[in-house]
């Protein structure tokens, strides 16, 4: 039976790439992808809007919002939404921020034959890719008891990473040992029994490395054994606040959530709306906020205006107008228990 | 008797990096200091002005914010207003010690107690 058809997007700005790319892998799929394209954010939003779309495939440069701005958007907007950020520029820095911004996969655009077919098979295998066949997991389908029974055995050393909505936590496992556990502000025994007894949420196995202090010493069949009894006894609540992912400690300020974007060009060119009721009304009040910040600046000649903030009680924004774009972004606390 | 609110201006708004600040009435009347001869305390007071003038830009249907700040290449403006009309303005070099108490001054301006 053939396999049901993949919808995909490509973002980029040159038309001629993506009028190649679009032959080459329709041909290259035998009518497997249905491929989308879209040479500018505004289009490939709209695009994604119908909800279609399994995998964006997004172009790094781009005239005033670029693929990573984009995949950040996106990710934000679509979080079960594939997306791969494809570029000619593979600095570093760039595939970084990339990752940073929620893309799944970074890969290295190319103009040969050859280089599309392998950049077709890694975009192929991320269509395929799903979280269970990789290394996260959530743990509604395997459980976290079981992973950690599977690094023991395998005399494997690794640190598996476990969050949900109330709590983060490490496990540390040297060659089949644990370690070390720490979960909000419990460690040791306590935390392992904690963050096992967790009902639902995510882990991800990382690397090993060593952690602060070793705080179990006992074999790893006694502390599951004992963490196991602990849950069915329900002996184990989960409250407390929610905690900073790299040091376990109480967050210093709330988690944000952007509420409202609108992007336009110099011009007023809707080019982005996320959330954003009246657009109209937005772009002209960005123009306004241009003309105030010049005036203010006839009388204390500053230099070029950057950007207006302002502090609501519950929440603020930030607009921007320059020549080439204006910028509106609001930010409020996230609700608790709400996903970012 | 001596004015609080105006004793405070030159009491807590000294850091370096501040160019000027001032402060308006609910009635109007405006008072200013300034540490820099580019923003004179009449340029303070049009400021202060202007500001007020434009407070609707800044509201919205459901809230009004505590305050905006401008930021230029060279210098940031910040606007803070009280509900009981009283307004603040603090003009300051970019990643100064004035820069880094703005938020510490509004503050401190929105819980002043002035009956």
């Amino acid at each position: 039976m053939k396999d049901p058809q993949h919808q995909v997007l490509f973002l980029d700005d040159d038309r001629e790439f993506l009028e190649a790319l679009r032959d080459m892998f329709a041909a290259l799929s035998g009518g497997a992808w249905k491929i989308h394209t879209a040479n500018s954010p505004d289009t490939a939003a709209e695009i994604l809007k119908a909800g279609e779309i399994k995998l964006l495939v997004v172009d790094v440069n781009m005239p005033v919002v670029d693929g990573i701005q984009f995949t950040g958007m996106m990710r934000r907007r679509y979080p079960a939404l594939k997306i791969a950020v494809m570029t000619s520029d593979v600095a570093e820095e760039k595939r970084a921020a990339a990752l940073a911004a929620g893309a799944e996969l970074f890969v290295e655009k190319s103009h040969s034959p050859e280089g599309m077919k392998a950049v077709f098979t890694m975009l192929g295998e991320l269509l395929n890719w799903s979280p269970r066949d990789g290394f996260q997991g959530m743990l509604r389908r395997v459980s976290l008891q079981d992973v950690i029974q599977m690094e023991c055995v395998g005399r494997n050393s690794s640190v598996i990473e476990i969050c949900n909505e109330h709590v983060l936590g490490r496990i540390y496992i040297e060659e089949g040992q644990i370690l070390h556990a720490a979960g909000g502000e419990l460690t040791g025994e306590r935390a392992l029994q904690k963050l096992l007894s967790l009902p639902g949420g995510s882990f991800e196995l990382v690397p090993f490395e060593p952690p602060q202090e070793r705080t179990m010493n006992a074999p790893w069949e006694l502390l599951i054994a004992e963490a196991t009894r602990q849950v069915e006894a329900g002996a184990l609540k989960i409250e407390g606040p929610e905690v900073d992912a790299a040091t376990l400690a109480p967050p210093k300020q709330a988690a944000q959530q952007v509420t409202e974007t609108l992007i336009c060009t110099g011009t007023g060119e809707p080019l982005y709306d996320d959330g954003c009721e009246q657009a109209q009304a937005r772009m002209h009040w960005l123009l306004a906020v241009a003309q105030q910040a010049a005036l203010l600046n006839q009388t204390c000649a500053l230099g070029h205006f950057d950007r207006l903030e302002i502090q609501f009680p519950a929440d603020r924004a930030v607009a921007q107008a320059r020549e080439d774009r204006l910028v509106y972004v609001r930010v409020a606390p996230a609700k608790r228990g709400a996903t970012a | 008797m001596k004015d609080p609110v105006k004793e405070w201006l030159p009491q807590r708004v000294t850091a370096a990096g501040v160019l000027a600040s001032g402060l308006r009435r609910p009635n109007g009347k405006l008072a200013a200091q300034c540490a820099d001869a580019n923003c004179p305390p009449a340029a303070m007071e049009n400021l202060l002005r202007q500001l007020n003038d434009a407070r609707t830009l800044f509201a919205t249907e459901k809230s009004s914010p505590k305050w905006v700040t401008f930021n230029y290449e060279h210098g940031q403006i910040r606007f803070v207003t009280r509900p009981d009309g009283w307004h603040f303005a603090m003009v300051v070099r970019p990643e100064t010690d004035g820069a880094q108490q703005l938020d510490a001054l509004s503050m401190e301006f929105l819980s002043l107690p002035i009956k």
